[in-house]
């Protein structure tokens, strides 16, 4: 016996592990190592191709920390995980709920709600670039029926974030989908019993669908967390982060550092501080979800 | 049924048999992709086996694409060379360019833009001075600020076709109906001011239905005007951002502002908002008459026919400032064709980067995207000269001491991003432009002054 294993058993993880090779060789070839590499990386300054690079220790870090743009663009993606998040899980739920109800057609309007998700992301933002044009665009059109002159949607720095949160409902098809299908999972015998109490319809969205929902809800948010902070096309192709660089997002601002400005050991730390923002984030979440997230069979 | 059929794979084959297929496989994903080759011209061009192709990683798309590759394929056929056209497209050349360079497997040219000046001193691409000394390739007969703009610490970074230059559209039927004369065009700042006053239009509620001029619009920006106003943003002999103690940029900034505040820039902001992206060929408010004057590049002109066949236009130099002397404009490569480094032809590299700045492709591609040639001869052709109106203009531009080029450093593109964004602030009363100019010229000098110290101790 080594490590315990008999011998069989050993044979199994030999094979096992085979076959497991090429993920393997993949994840540590193209993820460990140039997660490694960054890392090495953000601690020196590299200027010039083919040349040796040269030991800075933290100062790209320290140096972040006194730029502008690098507290800015936290700020800006910050806003759009903790409101563009909210904001989507709750018209997601609203949404799914009523694509939960018994309907003719409702499969219809469930895959016309979910058929944005698969344009691609580029070919959403061109189209939304018109819907938000403030002189021609779909919303400012319908509002001027109304007799309203809409704002610059994209061009105001106070509405640029906002209007992005707006576009992204359009996406949330996956989310909704997610949400549909925990739905369908909440056994019918708590509203039974949810209605004999005497629960209306809101009694038992608030004591019923919500907690039993409520593991797809966390799911959802430490999902959307993760891709609300590596938000970064939208703005590349729509507002190039302005106006006044309300629209400047970690990611853009981490792109044109390497890829503009080559600064690449910058862009390394940049991102470096990024995954630790979103692990200690994901890791509050995790922490603080025993207070929101109730599973079923677990006693409390 | 016989023993073969009946003989099952053991265990050990069967991985053995996958073993060798997962090598295989792995071998194969690790070759170099090479892409097809073009099909040869004639028999007399027909490249040898062991010749090298000639990879190009172009910018271009469309109908420009098209003629690109008419004239590599005529590269080809004179030269029995096996040159490659690719089209990557200028959304994806620089960045696919760059990681390709760094990870070793180039193209043998590439075009870009005024990358060159970034990319060439952080050693991206090859210096080309040597190869241009041997085939005697001096910048005889190109325009000077064209020449210049190939160059930067002391190295040539490649060859161009054409040049981008600026001058000012004015929309001439409106411009005639508010009583002026397309003969006698704003000259200076003080005429622009007058006539943007006269030209822009409100409706009753006080917002704005047209504009007569607005500086930072289109291709205008805090270069195009500083420069008209003799401002100069960099000194090459002590390696300085001048752009915070030179008052005529300082006294531009201002005058942007005083437009900023004139209009009322929330007003402007809502009118401009609707005009969409402002490097758009295809909308541009100038040709729906919700603006007068603008500056713009040499190209809008071969769009026009195309998207506002009706358009009464006049073009003229561009109205300079008190600090200036005379009508400026940036002139700018068009396109650069450069060799990475690494590139595994780069000769062949050289000798196509050399041809596609010939005088031929100069005015084929000067008559089909309306950018002036680098070659005076060229530019001076008929066969380019009487093909757009307005082509005597710009080329005159690109010879006066009026043309202005980039600061060739080797930190632009921040620069570049640092000034445009001291323009939006500025405008929107967000910084004072004093304080504005010293705080970006301090952040610019100082990655510059970083780059030059650890190029040296590198």
């Amino acid at each position: 016996m080594i490590f315990g294993l008999s011998r069989q058993e050993r044979r199994r993880l030999r094979v096992g592990l085979f076959f497991a090779l090429p993920w393997i060789i993949g994840f540590l070839s193209l993820t460990v190592y140039p997660v490694i590499a960054s890392f090495y990386y953000s601690l020196n300054v590299y200027t010039t191709f083919g040349q040796p690079m040269q030991w800075v220790g933290f100062a790209n870090y320290i140096e972040l920390g006194k730029d502008d743009l690098f507290w800015q663009s936290l700020y800006n993606t910050a806003y759009m995980v903790v409101l563009g998040v909210s904001f989507h899980i709750i018209i997601a739920i609203v949404l799914a709920l009523l694509l939960n109800q018994n309907l003719r057609g409702v499969s219809i309007y469930r895959t016309i709600y979910y058929l944005p998700t698969i344009v691609p992301v580029v070919a959403t933002s061109v189209l939304w670039m018109w819907v938000f044009n403030p002189e021609f665009g779909l919303i400012n059109s319908a509002l001027s029926l109304l007799g309203m002159r809409g704002p610059g949607w994209l061009t105001d720095p106070a509405l640029s974030k906002p209007s992005l949160i707006m576009m992204g409902v359009w996406t949330i098809g996956g989310t909704l989908i997610i949400f549909l299908a925990g739905l369908q999972d909440i056994p019918q015998h708590l509203y039974d019993a949810a209605m004999i109490d005497g629960a209306g319809t809101l009694h038992q969205v608030r004591h019923v669908t919500l907690p039993m929902l409520s593991p797809v809800i966390f799911f959802n948010v430490i999902m959307g967390v993760i891709r609300g902070f590596q938000i970064f096309a939208e703005a590349f192709i729509m507002t190039q982060g302005g106006p006044l660089d309300t629209t400047l997002f970690y990611a853009l601002y981490l792109y044109r550092n390497a890829f503009e400005y080559f600064k690449m050991p910058y862009a390394s730390a940049m991102a470096w501080i990024l995954f630790l923002v979103v692990m200690a984030t994901t890791l509050v979440i995790f922490r603080s979800s025993a207070r929101f997230v109730y599973y079923e069979g677990e006693e409390r | 049924m016989s023993d073969s059929q009946n003989r099952t794979l053991s265990r050990r084959g069967f991985l053995q048999a996958m073993a060798v297929g997962a090598g295989g496989s792995l071998l194969a994903a690790c070759a170099v992709p090479q892409p097809p080759a073009a099909a040869p011209a004639g028999d007399a061009a027909m490249p040898s086996e062991e010749q090298l192709p000639i990879i190009y990683w172009s910018m271009f798309g469309l109908q420009e694409a098209e003629q690109a590759q008419n004239q590599v394929e005529r590269f080809n056929d004179e030269t029995g060379e096996n040159a490659i056209f690719m089209s990557i497209g200028w959304g994806n050349v620089t960045q696919k360019a760059q990681v390709a360079i760094e990870g070793g497997n180039p193209p043998d040219m590439v075009s870009l833009w005024s990358q060159a000046y970034t990319w060439g001193p952080r050693g991206l691409l090859l210096p080309l001075e040597d190869y241009a000394e041997r085939d005697g390739f001096d910048g005889e007969g190109w325009s000077k600020p064209a020449w210049e703009a190939l160059w930067s610490d002391g190295h040539l970074w490649g060859t161009g076709h054409t040049l981008n230059v600026f001058g000012l559209h004015l929309n001439q039927m409106l411009y005639e109906e508010a009583g002026f004369s397309a003969d006698s065009p704003p000259q200076t700042f003080d005429d622009l001011d007058v006539m943007a006053e006269s030209l822009t239009e409100w409706d009753d509620n006080d917002n704005l239905t047209r504009l007569g001029f607005l500086p930072w619009l289109r291709s205008g920006n805090l270069w195009h005007w500083g420069w008209a106003n003799g401002a100069r943003f960099y000194d090459e002999d002590t390696d300085t951002i001048t752009a915070a103690s030179d008052e005529r940029l300082l006294q531009t900034l201002e005058w942007f502002v005083s437009y900023a505040q004139k209009y009322d820039i929330d007003k402007i902001d809502r009118y401009v908002s609707g005009f969409g992206n402002r490097s758009s060929l295809t909308e541009d408010p100038w040709y729906v008459d919700k603006i007068v004057m603008q500056i713009d590049g040499s190209w809008k002109r071969s769009w026009i026919p195309r998207y506002a066949p009706e358009l009464d236009y006049t073009v003229v130099k561009s109205p300079y400032g008190p600090g200036g002397t005379e009508p400026t404009s940036l002139v700018e490569i068009g396109a650069m064709f450069n060799v990475p480094r690494g590139s595994k032809n780069p000769e062949g590299g050289w000798q196509l980067a050399k041809f596609m700045a010939g005088k031929q492709q100069q005015i084929e591609f000067g008559n089909l995207v309306g950018d002036i040639p680098p070659l005076n001869e060229a530019a001076r052709d008929p066969a380019f000269l009487n093909s757009l109106p307005y082509n005597e203009l710009f080329v005159e531009l690109t010879e006066s001491d009026g043309g202005r080029a980039w600061p060739r450093i080797p930190v632009l593109e921040l620069y570049k991003n640092e000034l445009r964004r001291l323009q939006d602030e500025a405008i929107h009363g967000k910084v004072d432009p004093q304080q504005g100019l010293e705080e970006m010229s301090a952040k610019v000098q100082k990655e510059l002054n970083d780059f030059r110290q650890q190029v040296g101790g590198s």
